[in-house]
């Protein structure tokens, strides 16, 4: 009997296209800007992400999240060490500055400075050198995509010499970072050296990195920073929640995708609603024969039901395929979009919608097949 | 002259009215039709273009529901069956083809044959060699892989009477099985009904108004504008 389902199905092969090709492009609209939206809210967080050693993030009242740093008085460092169940505290700043090679190629880059002693914070991902390489003088360790940008074409090596806001720097060590929001040059220096980068003030500490004592609980040693310091602590999970919650909040990325993602899903099962509707209305008879030949109302809806699962299994394979190959290739490591990948759980959420998008869509035309009367069919 | 004692009656209809349509185009289409059809018998049902041939089987095989009276099959009233066992009794009891055929255009002759027998949940492999059977039955040994399309109207006709003949129904009715053929097409569709008739266990009901096949009918019921006016029994056949 499924045979036959099968075989009246694809026995209609322009309405078989249509309907796989609109369950596919749906399927591919919404895991592809689905997966590109949870990369960006990723990249968001990217050095949250980057310093694995840390437990606990501090900042002035008014940040948000890292992208916009406020600096603190130095000596708010000490003050943070002296609060009850922290095991240490360190500087971290960050900041932005235009970076020029000798040959006269110019990128901005995000400066992130790690404490000049214990270098906490710093990424751990290391192509060439290591976190060591920075305490070299006028060291700086450069992200492999920045290199590539840089020094187009050129392979990756160590002992390029920069100049940052017209200060010398040595490519010392070449990393993997996490990628930032805005595809700008990743650039980790010691915090003595990376501040002096910057035409700052008499304040230039973006964050402190903490770590909580064993058996504190790190939420716990924020709250109690922020009540004696009167300064923001979050631990790291809190600092990265706050984060995506903040890009969600104020700027236009959920909106735009959200937009893309509910076209997608709309004009997906207006396509295969109309399709499978009317793929069901011209096989009217076939379904009115099989009435008569003894099938039950039930057994028939079985029957519909799985032609529109077949044709919905297979879009959605075609089009997480084509989603996946994007991730593949479009998303490589040296790329601009690389860290982008597709999270198995959004496959497993977008298979589900499509699995309720089918059974709306076949449910119209499982009421047409359970009142057709075979009389009215075959009177003639 | 009735049908031999040893025998039910295969279908037997008291008083049947049947109304088509809604509204003010709600006619009456059946005026209280009366109908025996005995087994081991083909009787016919001659009548002109919209008399209600089409309705009265279709309500005898309970593809309609009858506004008033009875429509007994083999014993069975179906107005006392529920909808599924309805569904189920025509299934394995009657075999009916429609004057359009209804084969499924993208099933090869055997698979159409066979899918009675795969409703019925009998195995593909067992239903397919019995759908081959019946096809060489019907002299159809050569089209067995061939689609409706790859087939002339005689071929498909024969196609349509193996589907509702291999579940081995008792009850056979044929729409008017003859009239897109030529006679010699309709003479080999009809002996292909009258040995199925020639079963002593099974009866085959035939529409018609093609007075070429009237030879072929042991029975005919004369029916026009809802009624059924004369039946006439021929005794030849059992002479000749
Ligand atoms: N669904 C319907 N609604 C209203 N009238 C119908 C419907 N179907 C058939 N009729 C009418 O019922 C009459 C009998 O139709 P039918 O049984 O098909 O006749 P036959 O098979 O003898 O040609 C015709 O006059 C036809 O117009
Ligand atoms: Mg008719």
């Amino acid at each position: 009997m499924l045979g036959l389902a099968l075989k009246m199905l694809f026995g209609d092969r322009a309405k078989v296209l249509g309907l796989v090709f609109g369950v596919a492009f749906a399927t591919l609209l919404v895991t592809q800007q689905g997966a590109m939206f949870v990369g960006l809210m990723t990249r968001s967080q990217n050095i949250i992400a980057d310093a694995q050693d840390v437990d606990i993030w501090v900042m002035d009242p008014s940040v948000e999240h890292p992208d916009l740093v406020r600096p603190m008085r130095d000596g708010e460092l000490f003050k943070v060490r002296g609060v009850p169940g922290v095991a240490w505290a360190t500087p971290f700043f960050k900041g932005g500055a235009p970076v020029k090679t000798q040959e006269g190629r110019t990128k901005g880059a995000v400066i992130l400075g790690v404490d000049d002693a214990t270098l906490v914070g710093v990424t751990q991902r290391f192509v060439i050198g290591s976190p060591t390489d920075l305490q070299r003088p006028d060291a700086i360790a450069i992200d492999r995509v920045g290199f590539m940008q840089l020094w187009p074409g050129e392979p990756l090596s160590v002992g390029k010499v920069l100049e940052l806001n017209e200060r010398r720097a040595v490519v010392t060590a070449i990393t993997d970072a996490a990628p930032a929001f805005s595809a700008q040059v990743i650039i980790h220096a010691r915090y003595s050296q990376a501040s002096s980068y910057l035409p700052t003030g008499r304040n230039r500490l973006s964050f402190i990195l903490a770590r909580a004592m064993q058996g504190a609980e790190p939420s716990t040693v924020a709250r109690d920073i922020t009540e004696r310091t009167g300064l923001k602590a979050h631990s790291s999970e809190e600092f990265s929640r706050q984060t995506v919650r903040y890009y969600l909040r104020n700027t236009g990325i959920p909106i735009s995708f959200g937009t893309t993602i509910v076209l997608g899903i709309v004009v997906g099962a207006a396509i295969v609603g109309l399709t499978f509707s009317m793929f069901v209305s011209e096989n009217i008879a076939q379904y009115a024969m099989l009435k008569v030949i003894g099938v039950t109302n039930i057994r028939l809806v079985g029957l519909v039901l799985f032609q529109a699962c077949v044709v919905g299994v297979i879009g959605y394979a075609i089009g997480t395929g084509l989603a996946a190959a994007f991730f593949a290739f479009a998303c490589t490591p040296t790329s601009a979009l690389r860290g982008f990948v597709l999270p198995w759980w959004i496959a497993t959420a977008v298979a589900g919608t499509i699995l309720v998008l089918i059974l709306l869509s076949s449910l119209a035309s499982l009421r047409r097949v359970l009142v057709v009367e075979p009389a009215v069919v075959f009177s003639g | 002259m009735t049908a031999p004692d040893r025998n039910p009656i295969a279908v037997s209809c008291r008083g049947l009215v049947k109304q088509l349509g809604s509204g003010s185009i709600r006619t009456r289409v059946l005026h209280g039709i009366d109908l025996d059809v005995f087994p081991g018998e083909m009787t016919f049902l001659l009548g002109p273009s919209g008399c209600g041939k089409t309705t009265l089987i279709s309500t005898i095989a309970g593809l309609l529901v009858a506004d008033e009276g009875k429509v007994e099959l083999f014993g069975t009233n179906l107005a006392e069956l529920g909808r599924r066992s309805l569904v189920h009794f025509r299934g394995a009891g009657v075999g009916v083809v429609f004057q359009q055929l209804n084969l499924f255009p993208a099933l090869t002759a055997t698979e159409n044959v066979a899918v009675p027998l795969l409703v019925q949940g009998r195995a593909g492999a067992s239903a397919k060699a019995l759908a081959q059977a019946m096809l060489r039955e019907v002299g159809l040994e050569t089209h067995l892989t061939k689609y409706p399309s790859q087939l002339s109207i005689g071929e498909r006709q024969r196609v349509a009477i193996a589907r509702a003949l291999i579940h081995e129904p008792r009850l056979i009715i044929c729409d008017e099985p003859t009239s897109a053929l030529d006679g010699a097409s309709g003479q080999r569709v009809m002996e292909l009904l009258r040995k199925v008739a020639r079963d002593p266990g099974r009866a085959v009901l035939v529409v018609t108004h093609d007075a070429r096949i009237v030879p072929f009918a042991d029975r005919i019921a004369h029916m026009s504008d809802g009624r059924i006016t004369r039946i006439d029994v021929r005794t030849e056949r059992e002479a000749a």
